[in-house]
């Protein structure tokens, strides 16, 4: 087994693949994948289609195959996670990588305006002003891609976990680095989201990046971090994301969600919740 | 005949009201000219409860709310991240090894399928631009089972 870490996406993508060849061709394919569908390269394809005029722009089948997965994840958490959201995201202030954003004197006006987008046949629809944002949703499918296609036994990229090895563990992290659960992962997918990372200051309010589709800000929530477990790594992302802009209901609206396997949140006083099924390591 | 005669009042009538409802219309516009209503500005205020709520406990599922650690505080705790790390790996990739550590429990765990994924139906096969140089990798042998990813924090 090979093990390669290596920086992409603005964080730290982490390879186990069985031979050298494989964990090759895993970096490559993450380099791709970031040359096509990064928000904040300049010369990437999703860079190109966000500055776009018209209403529909044909895609590569790369990136028509991230954004349907995105289409995917909205249609599975009822619109709360929407890849639809990058205009909306950077007149938060969240217009460039992270390590570059500055921050705002005072919040946008706020913008309600109901934007769609859809995909129809490798094209992508949409109304005027929408930015397409696959953020960690298209993280954790790059993650899918690469365990699927067989090139890594294990991919991680921010957080972002998918196996193929039964006997993966992921140790839970909380915001102060303690190892709040250790669970048994085996083959599946796991992801975390968080509002204590990515913060920026707005005013005299600090922000984060999780957008409430709903509101048209960040998300008001008590829940720092939230993790789900899942088949795959979209999936856990996306479920994550929405118990996190759940708040109160997360846990309880993710036990009813049958693609969602189980779920844990810390609270913002520091306690730790989760669904019945969580399996830890004994 | 009485029916034409009819429709010829109806018709002057209404387009002597079209012409007086426009040039109404175009008087108040020449002396109030449109102009876009600024959309409203949320007030700090506002942003400055975004962060969190006041709610002290989840709504329990039906399945039982299980209890990993309980430390309720009275008052939110300080941020303790704003910037998130990026680490960037040295060039030289022999300083700076990952080494594999505690090998992972086995275990036997089935996994459920949930009805609807949002997996990929087939790896993409674009041919994008050319791709930038491809990042240093860290690559280290382990001959024990992957160390554990961390997720969080």
């Amino acid at each position: 087994m090979i093990h390669g870490t290596f920086p992409g996406m603005g964080t730290t993508i982490e390879i186990w693949a069985e031979r050298q060849e494989l964990l090759d061709v895993s970096v490559d394919w993450f380099v791709r994948f970031e040359h096509a569908c990064s928000r904040f390269l300049p010369d990437s394809e999703l860079s190109a289609v966000n500055a776009a005029e018209g209403p529909s722009v044909a895609l590569s089948p790369l990136l028509a195959a991230a954004i349907g997965a995105a289409d995917r994840t909205r249609t599975l958490t009822e619109g709360l996670v929407d890849a639809g959201l990058g205009s909306t995201l950077a007149a938060w202030g969240y217009d460039t990588s992270f390590e570059h954003v500055a921050g705002l004197d005072r919040p946008p006006p706020a913008d309600r305006t109901d934007r769609g987008w859809r995909l129809v046949a490798g094209t992508l629809e949409r109304d005027p002003g929408v930015q397409i944002d696959l953020g960690g949703v298209g993280k954790g499918w790059a993650c899918d891609v690469a365990v699927e296609s067989e090139w890594a036994r294990v991919a991680s990229a921010g957080g972002d976990i998918r196996s193929a090895d039964p006997r993966t563990r992921v140790p839970v992290l909380d915001p102060w680095g303690t190892t709040v659960a250790d669970v048994a992962l085996g083959v599946g997918a796991l992801a975390t989201s968080s509002v204590t990372r990515r913060r920026w200051q707005v005013g005299s309010a600090e922000v984060h990046h999780l957008i409430d589709p709903r509101t048209g800000a960040p998300a008001r929530t008590p829940i720092l971090t939230a993790t789900v477990v899942a088949e795959t790594a979209v999936a856990a992302e996306a479920g994550a994301k929405a118990v996190l802009i759940k708040g109160a209901d997360g846990l309880r609206w993710a036990e009813r969600q049958d693609w969602i396997e189980s779920a844990l949140v810390v609270w913002r006083d520091g306690s730790v919740f989760a669904t019945n099924g969580l399996e830890l390591v004994a | 005949m009485p029916v034409s005669r009819f429709a010829r009042i109806g018709a002057w009538t209404g387009a002597a009201v079209a012409w007086g409802t426009t040039t109404v219309l175009v008087r108040v516009a020449a002396a109030e000219p449109a102009a876009p209503t600024p959309p409203p500005t949320p007030t700090e205020d506002t942003t400055a409860q975004l962060a969190v709520t006041d709610a002290t406990l989840p709504n329990p599922p039906d399945g039982g709310l299980v209890i990993i650690r309980y430390t309720p505080v009275t008052a939110p705790p300080q941020q303790v991240i704003v910037k998130t790390e990026y680490v960037q790996v040295q060039a030289d990739a022999g300083a700076a090894p990952v080494s594999a550590s505690a090998a992972p429990t086995a275990t036997a765990k089935t996994a459920t399928a949930p009805a609807a994924t949002a997996s990929p139906a087939a790896a993409p096969t674009a041919a994008p631009p050319p791709p930038p140089p491809a990042p240093t990798v860290v690559a280290t042998p382990v001959t024990q089972p992957p160390a554990p990813p961390s997720s969080g924090s």
